[in-house]
């Protein structure tokens, strides 16, 4: 059963990431009153990218041609290890929360060296704020999963999950992981994800070497990194309707309630990204250090309020 | 042009500058007759020593500190130096006994 739920984690991040993002962006076109490309075309996008041939610079080394496919694959496993439809991660006893953090460090570290191999200008620029950035995130990550780790006792994925009771360093850290999200899926107010002719671009300036069949893959895999960072607000802080049990009928609502809980925290990435606009980059330290303060605060107020949720 | 690692690193020396404190030094040296003509540039730049100034320097410094209250015992006399190995052994001796 655990294997099942694993190929239902991995075909639901393969299929349902890129339509997640169509979702999302046709709802901020819909904010902003325009037409808005269909639910589908990020699928469309990948499709086509992945039948079209790669043109890669001759100074390019074999980093270059090898950075997408472990971009793809750490996200893809960091895809297995969130719990989704049921309470328990699909690969519990194998990785957990830190795990879970170190797969998305290493997609965007082979990233970034991809990005400096060809010694393009727009590379070079995307990765050194695609690293600042990460320098502060990181931190913020990680002190929000610990807060909620310390109560649970564990840091596996499944523990963190909880019983759905509300607690003071639960608020605080969907606060810290929200910001978290909005800077790790690269939307409004720390980077547009939307433009590729701005000097304010991060992670659109690392794949700007890329074509055909490798930018494929790593629209692909950077879909899926943001169905797995919505999951991981999705489960801790929402788990009403996950499975407790794996039978078929838990699975079924969870299956539904998941779909909804993603579409609705898409629909909340959309909205703070069409009430925003995009910060300058120095005063980007300031959301993310507000994040991890806000992680600080969690974890203190378990010991100050003993607030175990 | 390439992206050197100066510049890969700036926005993370910018935003932890309280920590790191970057300093950067341009000296010019002009031409005696005509100011608008550099004959020489020296450019230095650096980041304090975070690490060696708050861990390895206090690191350092308590070892000596100790190091040096230790020099006491060794002070060249071989007389005390067998009166340390037959108090050793009379210690050991009456640990295991």
């Amino acid at each position: 059963m655990n294997l099942a739920l694993l190929f239902a984690n991995l075909g639901l991040a393969l299929v349902a990431a890129p339509l997640l993002n169509g979702i999302i962006k046709s709802a901020k076109a819909g904010w902003q009153n325009r037409q808005g490309p269909p639910i589908l075309q990020p699928w469309f996008d990948i499709w086509k990218y992945l039948g079209r041939e790669s043109v890669v610079s001759k100074h390019a080394s074999w980093i270059f041609r090898w950075a997408p496919y472990l971009y793809f694959a750490a996200h893809l496993a960091a895809a297995a290890l969130v719990p989704t439809l049921a309470v328990v991660s699909p690969l519990s006893g194998m990785g957990d929360a830190i795990v879970l953090v170190g797969l998305l460090a290493l997609a965007r570290f082979a990233l970034a060296l991809a990005a400096l191999d060809t010694a393009s200008n727009f590379g070079g620029m995307g990765t050194s704020r695609e690293m600042t950035f990460a320098a502060l995130v990181e931190p913020a990550l990680m002190i929000a999963l610990f807060s909620l780790a310390i109560p649970a006792g564990s840091t596996e994925l499944g523990a963190l999950v909880g019983d759905g009771s509300v607690s003071i360093a639960r608020l605080l850290a969907l606060g810290a992981l929200f910001i978290v999200a909005i800077a790790e899926t690269g939307r409004i107010p720390v980077d547009n994800p939307d433009t590729h002719l701005e000097l304010t671009m991060a992670h659109e300036g690392m794949l700007l070497e890329y074509s055909g069949r490798p930018l494929g893959l790593l629209l692909w895999g950077t879909h899926i990194k943001q169905l797995v960072i919505l999951s991981l607000l999705a489960g801790p802080f929402f788990p009403w309707g996950m499975a407790r049990e794996l039978s078929a009928l838990p699975i079924a609502v969870g299956l539904g309630s998941y779909l909804l809980k993603l579409v609705l925290l898409g629909l909340a990435l959309a909205l703070v990204e069409s009430a925003n606009v995009k910060l300058r980059i120095f005063r980007i330290p300031e959301l993310l250090g507000a994040a991890s303060l806000l992680g600080l605060l969690a974890v203190t107020s378990i010991y100050l309020v003993g607030g175990l949720g | 042009m390439q992206y050197s690692a100066a510049a890969l690193a700036k926005p993370i020396r910018i935003i932890f500058r309280t920590l790191l404190r970057p300093h950067r030094e341009i000296e010019r040296q002009h031409d005696a007759e005509a100011a608008y003509f550099v004959l020489g540039v020296r450019y230095e730049a650096g980041i304090h020593p975070v690490y060696e100034h708050f861990l390895y320097a206090p690191a350092v410094r308590t070892l000596l500190a100790l190091a040096q209250r230790i020099r006491a015992l060794q002070n060249g006399s071989l007389r005390s130096y067998l009166g340390y190995l037959c108090a050793t052994l009379v210690v050991v001796l009456l640990l295991t006994r």
